[in-house]
């Protein structure tokens, strides 16, 4: 696909020592089309970070990853997308409070990811990082740019660590629940940012999310994951407006929402699979209302129109019991 | 800026400390026993002679303005008169200073010096050979007496290639610094197992931080993540270590310079009290102590320097 941007095919990533060996992600396949925003959903240790970190060759030591993470540049030609790091690809994390450094002022950070790319002069990088922390909502950049993290709130720390990734000029911007950490009103100034930043410079996004209204507003795309793999994907309006999987309806039925009215909360029965003991056929099967023998015996793949497939082998009944 | 008013305030309480340490100094003079007047006119002078002695040095006075009266000479650099050396503890102290400084500043530095890159090497291949060797070797470090390090280094390096004297401490500045060296690195060698055991476990906690994953993901070369996101928030505890050990490294002088015959301080202390010379005791004692005082603050203002956040914790 020459419009993607990244190409996930046939990844998967082990874990652990010899010994015990566990494998906690894949085989994902997955591509974000250019200026696209992807959404990446699914409740913890199904799989979304540690296929931002794959794709970041920033995998904890010890963890060996199988197929092909590739990065297609605007320009020149497509390359692995872990060399691509701050060259081409950049990374936003979920916790604004640890993600910058306590010793180093936040407009040198910027700085440094400014002269990383471009080999700019210090004072040429200065002036360029005091741009993108105005670019980026910060009052008072010239002032904020001398300050150290610790002396800014959270949502002023996700602006920074914002700023950071973009100046490495990235053309894919990978996102890592920036919001989780964030009081509702600041959540919604980041999401707009990042609204803003795919519509004036065209920047692709991966966004990993647990939470369902963030990505329904944010994303074009959706993918849910579940133990590891991807289970569904499609338009968001699609996948989240009428979910196919019985674990997206779960996943929706399980979300609270201010819009229905109150009853009590519907939670998914059972846990996730443990990763060292994953059911040979579907992984969903063991908590799932609609499972038959069949399903923990065969593993089903997605399938469907390429604008919604999904990954069950008792879709029909699902859809009927709509 | 939280830093200076952190900085003004630790200089503020390092004022009490130093007096606190004159008065303990004093102190050791004030209750030893024996009577400094009867060392000077000896054991057959008459109890007149005695008296006369004990007036002129002010011993009848009270203690109290006997200490005022030694806090005004420290106020002017008088660390009091030898009768034993006919000389004033100044001066004696102030010869021997020199030498015992470039003891420890040398050793210092070249326990960093040697110390970081090992510390570095070993926490980026843990269990790797480096690590293992580093590990070996500071074991071995620990277990070895100074003293016995030295005769090594003297008979293994020192007589054999002849480029450094076995002993002594030279008239220039050039000769000062070759016959540092090997006693230097005598001392280095006790402290840098020390060192590189707190910066590795250091550098690798802070290695597992976000913030450098956040560098890492920015793609910044790997010398600026080491340099300005790891190293700069490893140091504080290695600089802790390293000024809490000053006392080690002052016993460690006294050893050290007995081996390479430096006419240092912790010579000059090994003669004082051979001797019984008190008021010379006294000045090393009040050095020793006016010395912890300075480094204890100066690691405070380093580690200041390093951390912004250093106010807000304290």
């Amino acid at each position: 696909m020459n419009n993607s941007v990244l190409s996930v095919d046939q990844l998967s990533v082990s874990l652990g020592s010899a010994a015990a060996r566990v494998r906690p992600l894949g085989p994902v396949s997955l591509e974000v089309g250019r200026g696209e925003v992807v959404g990446l959903v699914g409740e913890s240790g199904s799989g979304k970070s540690l296929t931002l970190r794959a794709a970041m060759g920033l995998l904890p030591a010890g963890a060996s990853v199988d197929g092909g993470l590739t990065f297609h540049p605007k320009a020149g030609a497509s390359v692995p997308a872990h060399t691509a790091r701050g060259r081409g690809i950049a990374m936003v994390f979920q916790e604004p409070m640890t993600a910058l450094n306590p010793t180093m002022r936040v407009g040198d950070l910027v700085a440094a990811g400014v002269r990383q790319r471009t080999g700019m002069g210090r004072a040429a990088a200065q002036r360029q990082a005091v741009e993108l922390l105005d670019a980026v909502g910060i009052p008072h950049p010239q002032r904020r740019a001398r300050s150290w993290p610790h002396e800014l709130s959270g949502g002023l720390r996700q602006r920074v660590v914002m700023a950071a990734a973009l100046a490495t000029d990235p053309e894919l911007l990978l996102c890592d629940e920036p919001t989780t950490a964030l009081d509702v009103t600041v959540q919604d100034q980041i999401l707009q940012l990042i609204e803003g930043l795919r519509r004036d410079l065209g920047l692709s996004v991966l966004f990993v999310s647990h939470d369902l209204a963030v990505v329904a507003r944010l994303c074009d795309r959706v993918l849910v994951m579940y133990a590891g793999q991807v289970v569904e994907s499609g338009p968001a309006a699609t996948v989240l407006g009428n979910p196919g999987h019985p674990y997206t309806r779960a996943l929706l039925a399980a979300a609270p929402s201010l819009g229905r009215p109150a009853g009590p909360l519907v939670g998914i029965g059972g846990q996730p699979p443990d990763a060292r003991a994953m059911p040979a056929g579907c992984r969903f099967a063991p908590r799932c209302a609609f499972a038959e023998p069949t399903c923990s015996a065969t593993l089903p793949i997605l399938e469907g129109p390429p604008l919604h497939q999904i990954a069950c082998l008792r879709v029909d009944a699902v859809a009927g019991a709509r | 800026m939280g830093r200076f008013k952190f900085v003004a305030r630790r200089l503020a309480v390092t004022v009490p400390l130093l007096l606190a340490v004159v008065l303990l100094v004093f102190l050791i003079l004030a209750v030893t026993p024996g009577d400094p007047a009867r060392q000077i006119v000896g054991l057959r002078a008459s109890a007149a002679e005695l008296a006369r002695v004990r007036a002129e040095l002010g011993l009848d006075d009270p203690l109290a303005s006997q200490y005022l009266r030694y806090l005004g000479g420290l106020l002017q650099g008088d660390l009091g008169f030898s009768y034993k050396a006919r000389q004033p503890v100044t001066q004696i102290v102030g010869e021997r200073l020199p030498v015992t400084a470039w003891l420890l500043g040398v050793g210092a530095t070249l326990a960093v010096v040697i110390a970081v890159p090992l510390a570095i090497g070993s926490a980026l291949k843990q269990r790797g050979r480096l690590d293992r060797a580093v590990q070996v070797f500071g074991l071995l470090a620990l277990t070895m007496p100074s003293f016995w390090v030295g005769i090594v280094l003297i008979r293994t390096v020192a007589m054999p290639t002849g480029w450094f004297p076995v002993g002594g401490f030279g008239d220039t500045t050039a000769e000062h610094l070759r016959s540092i060296i090997l006693p230097a690195l005598t001392l280095a060698i006790g402290v840098i197992p020390l060192l590189v055991r707190s910066l590795r476990a250091s550098i690798l906690e802070v290695l597992g931080s976000d913030h450098v994953t956040t560098a890492r993901a920015m793609g910044l070369p790997s010398r600026t993540v080491m340099r300005r996101f790891v190293l700069r928030n490893a140091s504080a505890p290695t600089i802790s270590v390293l000024s809490l050990n000053l006392g080690y490294l002052l016993f460690g002088a006294v050893v050290i310079e007995a081996t390479f015959a430096l006419p240092g301080i912790g010579q000059g202390l090994v003669l004082a009290a051979r001797s019984r010379d008190l008021p010379a005791i006294q000045g090393y004692a009040l050095l020793f102590g006016v010395a912890v005082v300075a480094v204890y603050l100066l690691a405070d203002i380093v580690i200041a320097a390093l951390d912004p956040r250093v106010e807000i914790d304290s």
